[in-house]
């Protein structure tokens, strides 16, 4: 071994990274740190070997150049990685020279998390940076081979949070990735590419990962369903709710497997508000109004729907009762969101105004068709006379020919 | 009511020498062979071009010019306006169909070497006429001001651009600025209801005093002829009644969409294609590598689209370097190639 590095120092050209020649030299688990590191982010800012873990990279002799007094470190230990990290990553001044728009309060932030206290308090198999930032292969956010890239993030996590065996100590479901995957947001993401869609650390944020307790799910959610978080807030349910330790949200629609809202949450069979109340309660009533305006109003909608379809298909411009349908589809939105409201009234006030829209574009469509067949009745009084008139033309024709 | 007609044409007769006019009328004939039928292709043309000013005007009523007037006026005529609909629809179609009739109208006097001595400038003004009809279409494209058109239009007007040495000063010209704006807008309706049609106007006058001057190629030496008036104008007369009620059907069965509002900012819409009439130019100049040797490939493809454009108007005076014997063959190769060619690419333009 020391032969061999000898040889490597003797091969090396002078003034070059001696971390570099030495470890190119050492088994694979080197040779791979090496490889990896030539597409890290951090060396394409300009950093090396020592920047991260100090000693002198210009000294042959390895044990210069990887002298503790020349602040060589070597490599951290899971509770010393934040501390790592943190050199550079929380000194404004310093990150100002790579990426000023980039945070410096992630070891700040990380120490509140649930991963930090735990670490703190000793655990060194909680995640730290490099548990989510592979050391050697780090790649910005938005570049999509990182595995922080927002499409990545649910499968970076679920790398320790599906895992039985890490998490059965602290005892954690290994179910949320899963849920997550056949999820609304989920499907949104990794089926169709919405990268708008929220992912993991939309929720749970992302260096003060913890869990939103009861009094901030709502917040959570409603960070995106705003109206939905405004109409429940000032509903008869908050209160109780609150006081009873009911999720806002979760308690309907789950936490990590949050599914495509329909109106059978509502009532029927399976419906979410008769887990709690009782049959033939008010509530239930409420329920049953809610539904009822919900599916008239989707009814008249796809009604409408298909028979603007028919006249577009038959040519006819649409443009206006289009418009009207997207008012329809508007107050569908609208009404699903009044839902959280529990407000039989407010619903079936915004589901009326959606009827009219609705009811508009089937008139339109309806007046459309009608007018085609005028047309085609047009059309065929109009071929009728000039057929007349071009037979009339070739007889006048046939009758000079025969003069001639 | 004959005899108040008859005392209005002598009236007339008397101040314009009407008689000498309908003597040559009468005299006028017509060749009848197997390929006669193609003799109402020229006649037909004329129909449509009355058909488009007639329509066109009827547009230019409610149609307002700009990039915030034009699609919403498009759309008030297609479903406000009484008939609105029918006269923009039989606009778009029997602008299609003239292009059609005028190229197959070329194509017979092709074939039956009608173009030869001493018709060479009946000829040429037919060629200027097949080019003012395709720029009508062209210019007429972009005045719904939807998002195909406003494609379809930067596309075709980036082609100016590429002409050596003047490309940018054309483009400019062309388009009113570097980019297709309310000013190309505002151009293209200039030339498409006041610039094209006096030209075109003119210059199809000029051709049918060339027609009725020199008469029907042929017409001396046919074994078997019939008078052009009464006998072939009515027979046109029903060609054209044809020509309007397939028109018309058209309009009914495939009204012309209007589609989306142009957006500059939107990106173009997947599979856009030019009218047919420009997709076979549009396939070869899209299928031409980027660089052929030193010049850029779009360079090049406009070079052999206008020389290959030059060779057909210029058929009667290259076809006398051919040996008499096989002129006609060498012709009729020509054409045949050249259909052959032109129907491949819009085809492949089509498919692809």
């Amino acid at each position: 071994m020391s032969l061999l590095l000898a040889l490597a120092l003797l091969a090396a050209p002078a003034g070059a990274d001696t971390c570099v020649k030495c470890h190119s030299t050492l088994e694979d688990k080197h040779a791979l740190i090496l490889r990896s590191f030539s597409r890290d982010i951090h060396k394409e800012k300009g950093l090396t070997c020592v920047s991260c873990h100090g000693g002198d990279s210009a000294k042959e002799d390895m044990s210069e150049a990887m002298d503790p007094e020349k602040g060589y470190v070597g490599v951290p230990s899971p509770a010393q990685v934040p501390e790592f990290c943190g050199k550079c990553h929380s000194s404004p001044a310093y990150m100002r020279r790579f990426n000023p728009s980039l945070p410096t309060d992630q070891q700040a932030k990380y120490r509140t998390s649930t991963h930090g206290i735990r670490l703190q308090a000793g655990d060194e198999v909680v995640a730290t940076c490099a548990s989510c930032h592979p050391a050697h292969s780090i790649r910005p956010a938005k570049d999509p081979t990182s595995s922080v890239y927002v499409k990545n993030v649910a499968e970076t996590c679920a790398r320790c949070h599906a895992d039985t065996k890490k998490m059965a100590p602290y005892g954690i479901a290994v179910t949320q990735a899963a849920d997550y995957r056949a999820s609304v947001h989920g499907k949104a993401l990794l089926e169709r590419g919405d990268t708008s869609a929220p992912t993991c650390n939309t929720c749970h944020g992302n260096h003060g990962a913890v869990p939103p307790g009861v009094a901030s799910i709502g917040m959570v959610c409603g960070s995106c369903h705003v109206g939905n978080m405004e109409f429940f807030k000032a509903s008869p349910m908050a209160g109780p709710w609150e006081r009873r330790g009911f999720h806002a949200c979760a308690t309907c629609h789950t936490a990590h497997g949050v599914q495509k809202p329909t109106s059978a949450l509502l009532a029927g069979s399976g419906a979410l508000c008769a887990r709690c109340h009782k049959p033939g309660s008010k509530p239930l009533a409420v329920a049953a109004s809610m539904k009822g305006g919900l599916d008239g109003l989707k009814a008249a909608y796809d009604g409408a729907e298909g028979s603007v379809r028919q006249a577009e298909e038959k040519g006819m411009d649409m443009a206006e009762a289009r418009d009207a349908l997207d008012g329809a589809r508007m107050s569908m939105f609208q009404a699903r969101t009044a839902v959280h409201a529990f407000s039989a009234e407010a619903v079936a006030k915004i589901s009326e105004e959606g009827k009219g829209s609705a009811d508009k574009a089937s008139l339109a469509a309806r007046e459309a068709v009608k007018d085609f067949r005028n047309r085609r009745l047009g059309l065929g009084l109009s071929t009728f006379v000039i057929a007349f008139l071009a037979g009339a033309v070739y007889l006048k024709v046939r009758e000079l020919e025969e003069k001639d | 009511m004959r005899g108040s007609l008859a005392a209005a044409y002598a009236w007339l007769d008397e101040r314009f020498d009407l008689g000498a006019l309908v003597e040559f009328a009468r005299h006028k004939r017509v060749p009848v062979h197997r390929g006669s039928v193609f003799y109402y292709a020229g006649g037909v043309t004329a129909f449509l071009f009355l058909l488009q000013v007639g329509t066109g005007i009827l547009l230019l009523m409610y149609y307002r010019v700009g990039t915030d007037a034009s699609y919403e006026s498009v759309r008030y005529i297609t479903t406000k306006v009484p008939f609105g609909w029918l006269m923009r629809s039989v606009h778009s179609w029997g602008a299609n169909l003239m292009v059609l009739f005028v190229l197959l109208h070329m194509l017979s006097v092709l074939f039956m070497k009608a173009y030869r001595k001493p018709r060479e400038l009946t000829w040429l003004t037919g060629c200027a006429l097949l080019g003012l009809s395709m720029a009508f279409g062209f210019s007429g494209y972009l005045l719904p001001w939807n998002e195909l058109a406003y494609f379809a239009t930067k596309v075709g007007t980036d082609i100016v651009g590429q002409v050596p040495l003047v490309g940018h000063w054309l483009l400019r010209l062309v388009r009113g600025g570097d980019e297709v704006t309310g000013a190309t807008l505002s151009r293209f309706f200039g030339l498409h209801v006041a610039i094209l049609p006096a030209l075109l106007t003119s210059l199809m006058g000029v051709h049918l005093l060339f027609v009725q001057t020199q008469g029907m190629a042929g017409a001396d030496r046919a074994k078997k002829t019939m008078a052009f008036f009464p006998n072939f104008l009515l027979r046109d007369a029903i060609f054209w009644l044809v020509v309007l009620n397939a028109v018309c059907a058209l309009a009914v069965f495939f009204p012309w969409e209007l589609g989306k509002k142009a957006d500059a900012l939107a990106s173009a819409p997947t599979g856009i294609k030019p009218e047919w009439y420009f997709l076979s130019q549009y396939q070869f100049l899209k299928v031409l590598p980027g660089r052929i040797g030193p010049v850029a490939g779009e360079l090049v493809g406009i070079a052999v689209i206008g020389a290959a454009g030059l060779v057909f108007a210029l058929v009667p005076f290259w076809e006398r370097l051919v040996p008499e014997g096989r002129r006609d063959r060498a012709v009729e190769l020509f054409g045949w190639v050249s259909l052959a060619v032109l129907g491949a690419m819009t085809a492949w333009g089509y498919l692809s």
